[in-house]
């Protein structure tokens, strides 16, 4: 009996829980499996054969793919300038928002439009910006003579990159500023006031008190930003479709076209899953460093 | 008691006659409809012509998914895959090979009567048949691409502002007048001739550059699909077009971030002189530079060494294999092509009217060139249009492959010999599969 109560009594918690597991598990952990499991056979919706076990071919397929280690280099860098812009951006201004000045709240909403602004429509109004005829980029920048003519920002190999990246940090910074403030505003003030007291500069201070205290939940912030940067489309999408020619094809733009265009499906799959093993390494490494 | 039982049964039976659905109740077919109709008139149009043919067949029930024009193949593979086809669907030339090459259209031949088939155009004919005499599809609405130019840039540049030109030659020797600085600041901010180049656009109208030169680009030998892209009207067609970029100057390597829209902005603010865009584009110049009514025209494409070739033809109306209604399906298929709201013309000639596009039969064809004003007179050429090559991976070609390597080519970053090498053998890679 004091043992079937007890198991009883264990398992509640279980049954609690059991509804939203099955949601998740139906959702995200089968299509998931299936996904991995498709990456070892040769499905292409186009070619209406039976589906067949294929080992590794897809693998071996995917590390003699010019265009995969076209897309992995371009995810890379994109992944990392925005990483690094967005943890220094952030951590700037929320330094700057953490100070007592006037309007505090009011710039405090401020920051956050880019973030609310829908992706969609925040890639729709850059393309605009950047438009060569009569986008707002190139009349300020003619006027300012920074300039001597109109450029075609998203049609220039060497501007195009760097250009969506400005846009993806605009749109990533307020979440990175959010939250490291929020951090900020958990470290007690009596640790600054102590410091003062023993003659510690603003620089000093943000070394030995700030940073170190702030390092955890920048961790957390670093590792969510690079996995959604990462996995980020619908920007890209817009603006160029990878284009021109290959200089911003990502990850995720070749797996949409290995998917959704060609419908390849097992090759799709193979892409998909390695990303999904670089991002478990890189959360990996991150969560070391929490520990 | 029995008397008043006996009224609330009927009162009953008459609430759900009134209330439930007549298709529950009589066993009504339901015709799944997909399509990619959105502009608002065509879309009013449809949903008379499923309301009139409801009407007239009690017991079908046309049911319309519509979707958008680059979702359209995904949706529809979706939709197969899942075990949840529609009956008919509407099909554009990026969706034709690739659905074909997988089976999914039935084969409708004997279900269309021959006056039909006979009546349709010969690019029409081979847009919808997959073997000689094979249908598995009825053309509908599609138009044609030719050139639209600025008569009053012309006339500043001492050119004939009467046509366009007519060969890659006279487009050479245009262009050279027509590219120029217009206000003495070092850069060229007028040029002769732009086309869209973004995206899918990119090998959409390379394939014209190669038609143009004489390149079949793909053929079907025994019973294999062979690459032509290593031949050398494949390479003097590409060579041309990369030409206009990089050796004659006359068109901006900017236009590998052009859609048709970016292109027709550019023509209106007397970026381009001439362009190379499809009918629909008529309108959209008429409303974006009002201002400019009088001062451009349109004329026919211009030829290459193999003759006047653009890209133009029909989208298709096809029953999909896996449809248990395939002869109701043709039955409300050949209900658009049979009947209309007047004796003019028939549903899918009006879908075409509304628009200024062409329905792909020689009725129609007599009834626009007296009907259709002047500016779309030289759409109405489907003798130089061209459809692409409807082979299964064509597709998968251009997306994975060709539109990204075209722009290269375009912008310089690769050279077209070793471009089109690396193609022919990767185009014949995927058709080996």
């Amino acid at each position: 009996m004091k043992v079937t109560h007890r198991i009883k009594k264990l398992s509640i918690p279980y049954f609690f829980i059991a509804p939203c597991a099955l949601l998740i598990g139906s959702i995200l952990l089968y299509p998931l499996a299936r996904g991995i499991v498709s990456s070892f056979y040769n499905v292409n919706l186009l070619i209406p054969v039976p589906p067949k076990f294929v080992g590794l071919e897809n693998f071996i397929r995917l590390f003699r793919d010019s265009s995969f280690w076209t897309a992995l280099t371009n995810s890379i860098i994109w992944t990392v300038v925005i990483l690094i812009v967005q943890m220094a951006g952030g951590l700037g201004v929320a330094l700057l928002l953490n100070q007592k000045i006037k309007g505090r709240r009011f710039f405090r909403s401020l920051i956050l439009i880019p973030w609310v602004i829908p992706a969609a429509i925040g890639a729709i109004t850059w393309r605009w910006i950047y438009a060569e005829q009569y986008g707002l980029l190139n009349f300020i920048l003619y006027r300012l003579h920074i300039i001597d003519h109109y450029k075609a920002w998203l049609a220039e190999p060497s501007f195009v990159l760097p250009a969506v990246i400005v846009v993806a940090i605009w749109k990533g910074i307020p979440f990175v500023t959010i939250v490291l403030l929020a951090g900020l505003q958990s470290i007690p003030q009596t640790l600054y006031e102590a410091a003062r007291i023993d003659g510690a500069g603003a620089f000093q201070m943000l070394l030995r008190i700030t940073l170190p205290l702030v390092r955890n939940i920048a961790l957390i912030v670093a590792l969510l930003t690079s996995i959604w940067t990462f996995n980020h489309f619908e920007t890209v999408q817009i603006m160029t479709r990878g284009g021109p020619g290959t200089a911003t094809l990502l990850m995720p733009i070749y797996a949409y076209k290995l998917f959704l265009e060609s419908f390849q499906i097992s090759y799709a799959s193979t892409l998909a899953t390695a990303m999904l093993g670089l991002m478990m390494v890189l959360a990996y490494f991150y969560v070391r460093r929490l520990m | 008691m029995k008397h008043r039982v006996k009224l609330l049964v009927v009162a009953l039976g008459l609430v759900v006659l009134l209330l439930v659905p007549q298709s529950l109740l009589f066993a009504a077919t339901t015709l799944k409809f997909f399509h990619t109709l959105w502009i608002p008139s065509m879309v009013e149009l449809m949903d008379e012509a499923a309301a009139r043919y409801e009407e007239e067949n009690p017991g079908i029930k046309i049911e319309q998914t519509r979707v958008s024009w680059t979702d359209a193949p995904s949706q529809l593979m979706t939709s197969i895959m899942g075990g949840e086809p529609p009956d008919i669907t509407m099909a554009g030339w990026s969706m034709v090979g690739q659905f074909r090459g997988m089976g999914a259209f039935a084969d409708i031949t004997d279900l269309i009567p021959e006056e039909m088939k006979k009546s349709f155009l010969p690019t029409a004919v081979e847009g919808v048949t997959y073997e000689e005499g094979r249908f598995d599809g009825v053309p509908q609405e599609g138009c044609i691409w030719a050139q639209f130019y600025r008569k009053d840039l012309f006339a500043e540049a001492g050119l004939d502002p009467s046509g366009a030109p007519d060969t890659w030659e006279e487009l050479v020797e245009y262009g050279e007048a027509l590219t120029k600085d217009t206000d003495g600041d070092g850069n060229i901010d007028q040029w002769a001739f732009g086309w869209p180049v973004q995206a899918e656009n990119a090998g959409q109208f390379w394939l014209t550059f190669l038609h143009q030169a004489g390149s079949q680009v793909i053929v079907l030998e025994d019973g294999k699909w062979k690459s032509l892209l290593d031949q050398k009207e494949a390479l003097e067609g590409t060579q041309f077009m990369v030409d206009l970029v990089q050796r004659y100057k006359v068109s901006p390597a900017s236009i590998v971030d052009m859609n048709w829209e970016d292109v027709t902005n550019g023509f209106a603010a007397g970026k381009f002189a001439i362009m190379h865009n499809g009918a629909w584009v008529v309108g959209s110049v008429k409303q974006k530079a009002p201002d400019l009514e009088g001062k451009w025209s349109t004329d026919i494409i211009f030829g290459g060494p193999g003759g006047r070739v653009t890209q133009g033809g029909p989208n298709n109306f096809h029953v999909l294999r896996a449809s248990k209604n395939i002869e109701q399906a043709w039955d409300f298929l050949e209900f658009l092509y049979e009947e209309g709201r007047t004796a003019d013309l028939t549903y899918v000639e009006e879908l075409a009217n509304l628009v200024g596009s062409i329905q792909w039969n020689y009725d129609y064809m007599d009834f626009v060139r007296s009907t259709y004003e002047p500016l779309l007179q030289p759409f109405l050429e489907h003798k130089y249009a061209k459809l692409p090559p409807f082979t299964p991976h064509w597709q998968t070609f251009v997306s994975l492959f060709g539109d990204a390597a075209v722009q290269d080519m375009i912008m310089g970053k690769r050279t077209v010999k070793a471009t089109l090498e690396d193609l022919h053998a990767k185009l014949n890679q995927l058709h080996s599969q």
